[in-house]
């Protein structure tokens, strides 16, 4: 899980600035990706120049001096280590023995350590612990056996197994970038200025939004002759791109920070907008009529996602239950193996992914495909892999998410699935018109409720994550249609704040958790379920009798009975399946302050990447 | 305004105004020379402009003489080009600015500027964070920090792209169609700003008839920041540079004897003394020639400026207190703000719990326990002498100068 970025100069008229610097901005936006070490090479002079470190790329950036870095050819690397420690040897690029061949790598090489070992036996000098070395041998092997740089490039790939997007710069084609694919992301950008290959488009949406999404075996290269070449590697065929450049229509500004001091915050506060964008897609998108027609002649359901998706997923098994009346199967991605042996032909799987490119959802939806499922994808991304290998694409208009904790998508998730959900709920004949009618007005009102209660829960998340910032555990709890967003919050408090915070359903109380709760022990009730109040009340009680600091997500105006919180936010609410929607971005306010408050920097967990494409 | 330019080199820094709402500590002394941990209001002004690569710098005054040495004393010191200008009868924030036109356009011609309020306590990166946005977007921007209790700002209403869409200033509570992020008084503005008012014109009103035309941007500030608007804001803004501290530093020229305890992070400033078996928890700052006597108490998040005596086993928590000042032994000074030169007889106690209805404008809870609690103890203006075994009630408040006799129970409010 890393970050890759290719830059082939056109016109250093219109982008005068030093190629070294054009690459670490770029890598900046990728920081999401990884950062505990960085690089970059130059071909300068005909000469590979390389430097790299351990370390944050605005660090790394000064010691090794990138943006004087100059020439028109040159690539870079932000590293999420998996294999060998993040150190400044392990930092990408990696090299050949002659120094000649430089590369650059996200994802996993399987059969590296059997490569690596007759490497070594025939000579070559290995100076890193990672995997990625091998293909800068292979491809020394291969010129030394008289290949052109090209060649080299795609014969070294054809021994490689496992995972991979690559760049190489190879000094005997020195005005090209290589670039190969296969099950790790890889975008071309296009413009007149500059050529660009990267994993990810805000890492050259400042230059254009034109942008071509290769697709598993393909390789090629781009060149300082503005040309761009890309084959499929199995059958060498060039491949037409003609038709598969997208103008994807995103603005430089949504990849900045626009004055907020982190991406995380930035995102949550775009979150009306973009929700307004998705819910308009929506209703003009006849795409969610099929999926739902498609779903509802299936004999199963399964919804396949990981992390913040997978939260969305259980609120929309939760919405296709109530509204749709149908049951349908959660599946971890990483657990798609287990699920696959009850999977047959006539299922449906709903694979759902911001990236579209998150490795476990992508296997398990082969896998389910293969024994004769159909698929349905969500993504935040046109033509990312999980969309173009499934039958029915559904998009989410998020725009680039580039805080590692996901707080846009989910909401933007929850409300496609939901809309899917009440679509299949009109259809089988449970939902009836009026209240789909009502319905739909709840949740195109949901964007400006959002706007309210992130205005009105920050000043009071930022106070009351001072006075949790000292506590090392807490508890996120619900009933029945909050549970979902019971679980987002803690994963966004966990992931962000380092507090342990765990989410069941609150019934489940006195079948053992409580009994971790002591005096001042935090307690979050998610009370986003008008139906659920009265036992929530009572858990409530059972909390506060053990002097837990209890804090409620409670809806505005409700004549209900749940109080006497010690800290209450009170939040502008709609239908229960709703409410998970308007109430998240209390919880990620809360889950971002407390990250501040405790000193951390929300937009970088320890240990953490945004899109994770190794298994 | 056709392009933006976004090099800023000038700025403009606003002292005048009466500071009303600061009295009594504002009698006889700007709120801009307030001093807080050893540095006044304006030297941290300046340093921080100078961070954040400013070369010359108009500070507008109204009339204070005090004030204009202390600029031009602190721009030579810095190598910071400064020019005062008095405001004379021009009135407010806009007034003050038009005040500065001319010497302003006479540098900067039709390019860029820095504007600050002259009442802002924050840390250097405050205004280099302020111009690295307004240069990474590319227009004019406005610095803000959120605010839970904004009746008293001017509160922001951000639009859909980001930007500043409305101004509202001193709405009654928070509007959930507002938000609670609030001007911080630092801006980064083109001079074409004159445009849009004239002399008598409110500053906000400006402002918004600006962002209705121009894209007006924000610099979302989330550090240190504290407008000095009411005397309990001196204890925010001193608690809150204190939180900063992340080491102790003692002077090789203060004298801290082998019994004393000192719990870090504190700063011991030179000339000082701190006696036997006296308690210094941090975090805490004890200025240049401070004394504090045998037994004493100097809890977290209290401030004792330069020359500040306080006697044998008094105590002394969360609160300033301001160059000169006197206390006797066996006092109680708690959540206070006190002036300078204040004179505390023996055995004087300030108390401080109030309920939460007795809240002043902005004042934060001091978190106890895993729990809020309001506090807020006596402010006392400068030169007053409190006899000997009085007792304040929570927030009460002493005139400058004032006298108060022994045994009284005071009860005023602030």
């Amino acid at each position: 899980m890393c970050g890759i970025i290719g830059v082939v100069r056109l016109s250093k008229a219109r982008l005068g600035q030093p190629l070294g610097q054009i690459i670490r901005q770029s890598l900046e936006k990728l920081e999401y990706r990884g950062y505990d070490s960085v690089g970059l090479a130059c071909i300068v002079e005909n000469e590979l120049v390389i430097r790299k470190g351990k370390g944050k790329i605005k660090d790394v950036s000064v010691t090794q001096g990138f943006d004087r870095l100059n020439g028109d050819v040159g690539m870079g690397h932000t590293r999420w280590a998996t294999h060998g420690k993040p150190n400044d040897i392990n930092a990408h690029p990696h090299r050949d023995c002659t120094g000649r061949v430089a590369v650059v790598h996200n994802g996993i090489i399987s059969n590296y350590s059997l490569l690596k070992q007759e490497l070594l036996a025939r000579g070559h000098r290995f100076m890193s612990e990672t995997d990625t070395e091998v293909f800068a041998h292979l491809i020394e092997e291969k010129l030394a056996a008289g290949y052109g740089g090209y060649h080299a490039f795609k014969a070294a790939l054809m021994s490689i197994a496992g995972s991979y997007s690559f760049l190489a710069l190879i000094t005997q084609e020195p005005d090209k970038i290589f670039f190969a694919r296969r099950n790790s992301p890889l975008v071309l950008g296009i413009s007149s200025d500059a050529l660009f290959v990267a994993s990810d488009i805000p890492a050259f949406l400042e230059y254009t939004d034109r942008v071509v999404a290769l697709s598993d075996g393909e390789v090629g290269f781009i060149a300082l002759d503005g040309s761009v070449v890309v084959e499929d590697l199995a059958s060498a065929r060039r491949v037409d791109l003609s038709g598969r450049i997208r103008k994807i229509g995103w603005t430089p500004e949504l990849a900045r920070k626009g004055g907020y001091p982190h991406y995380m915050i930035k995102e949550i506060h775009e979150q009306p907008r973009v929700l307004a964008d998705t819910v308009k897609s929506l209703l003009d998108d006849g795409s969610y009529q099929r999926a739902a027609e498609v779903m509802l002649s299936s004999k199963r359901i399964f919804l396949v996602a990981a992390g913040t998706a997978h939260h969305a997923t259980l609120a929309a098994r939760d919405a296709l239950l109530t509204l749709g009346g149908m049951v349908s199967y959660p599946v971890v991605s990483s657990e798609y193996a287990l699920h696959a042996l009850g999977v047959e032909e006539g299922d449906c799987v709903v694979a759902v992914s911001q990236s579209g490119e998150t490795i476990d959802t992508l296997l398990a939806l082969r896998e389910f495909k293969e024994r004769g499922a159909m698929v349905v994808s969500l993504t935040n991304m046109m033509d990312s892999a999980i969309a173009r290998e499934s039958d029915l694409q559904l998009y989410t208009k998020a725009g680039p998410e580039i805080g590692v904790a996901a707080t846009k998508t989910f909401i933007t998730q929850v409300a496609s699935l939901v809309f899917l959900a009440a679509k299949l709920g009109v259809m089988n004949g449970k939902l009836r018109e009026d209240e789909y009618t009502a319905f739909l007005k709840h949740l195109e009102e949901a964007p400006e409720l959002v706007e309210k209660n992130i205005n009105i829960s920050e000043p009071s998340a930022k106070e009351l994550a001072r006075i949790l910032r000292d506590r090392s555990s807490m508890y996120c709890l619900s009933r029945g249609l909050g549970v979902p967003l019971a679980k987002e919050g803690a994963l966004k408090i966990k992931e962000v704040s380092y507090i342990h915070c765990e989410a069941y359903e609150a019934g489940e109380s006195k079948h053992g958790p409580i009994s971790l709760v002591a005096r001042m022990f935090p307690v979050v009730f998610v009370a986003s379920d008008t139906g659920t109040f009265e036992q929530l009340s009572s858990n409530l009680v059972e909390m506060k009798s053990r002097d837990a600091y209890t804090v409620g997500l409670i809806p505005a105006g409700e004549n209900h009975t749940l109080a006497g919180f010690d800290y209450t936010f009170t939040l502008s609410s709609a239908l229960p399946v709703i409410n998970t929607i308007l109430f998240a971005p209390t919880l990620q306010l809360l889950a971002y302050y407390l990250a501040l408050s405790r000193g951390y920097d929300p937009d970088k967990p320890r240990n953490l990447a945004k899109t994770v494409t190794v298994e | 305004m056709d392009s933006f330019d976004s090099s800023i080199r000038y700025a403009v820094v606003l002292c005048g105004g009466s500071g009303r709402d600061m009295e009594p500590l504002s009698v006889g002394l700007p709120k801009s020379l307030i001093t807080l941990l050893g540095v006044d209001v304006l030297t941290r002004i300046l340093q921080g402009l100078k961070t954040a690569g400013i070369e010359g710098v108009i500070v507008v005054i109204q009339g204070s003489e005090q004030l204009r040495r202390r600029a031009l004393q602190v721009g030579e010191e810095l190598g910071l080009e400064v020019e005062v200008v008095e405001q004379g009868s021009l009135r407010e924030v806009w007034g003050a600015l038009v005040a500065a036109k001319n010497s302003l356009v006479g540098r900067v011609g039709e390019g860029s500027f820095l504007l600050s309020y002259g009442d802002i306590v924050s840390t250097p990166r405050f205004y280099a964070k302020l111009v690295e946005d307004s240069s990474a977007a590319g227009y004019p921007v406005a610095s803000v920090v959120l605010q839970k209790d904004v009746t008293t700002y001017g509160v922001v209403k951000l639009g859909s792209n980001g930007a500043i869409e409305k101004i509202v200033e001193k709405p009654v509570s928070l509007d959930p169609n507002m938000g609670g992020y609030v001007l911080a008084g630092a801006f980064v503005l083109p001079t074409s700003i004159f445009e849009f008012g004239g002399e008598e014109d409110g500053f906000i009103g400006v402002l918004n008839r600006f962002a209705e035309t121009y894209t007006l941007g924000i610099s979302v500030w989330e550090g240190v920041w504290v407008d000095l608007g009411y005397p309990w804001d001196v204890l925010t803004a001193s608690s809150k540079l204190l939180g900063e501290l992340k080491q102790s530093s003692i002077s090789i020229h203060s004298r801290v004897s082998p019994t004393a305890i000192i719990e870090p992070p504190v700063v011991i400033e030179e000339g000082a003394v701190v006696d036997h078996h006296a308690v210094i928890r941090g975090p805490a700052y004890i200025g240049r020639n401070v004394y504090v006597g045998t037994g004493a108490l100097v809890h977290s998040f209290s401030s004792l400026e330069e020359g500040v005596s306080i006697g044998a086993y008094t105590e002394v928590s969360g609160s300033v207190l301001g160059p000169g000042t006197w206390v006797g032994r066996g006092c109680f000074v708690g959540n206070s703000v006190v002036g300078m030169k204040v004179v505390f007889e023996p055995h004087v106690t300030t108390l401080s719990v109030l309920r939460d209805s007795e809240m002043p404008a902005r004042l934060e809870p001091t978190i106890s326990n895993g729990r809020p609690i309001h506090k807020m103890g006596s402010v006392i203006g400068n030169g007053a002498r409190i006899g000997a075994n009085s007792v304040l009630y929570p927030s009460s408040r002493v005139e400058t100068n004032a006298t108060i006799s022994p045994n009284t129970v005071l009860r005023s409010r602030v």
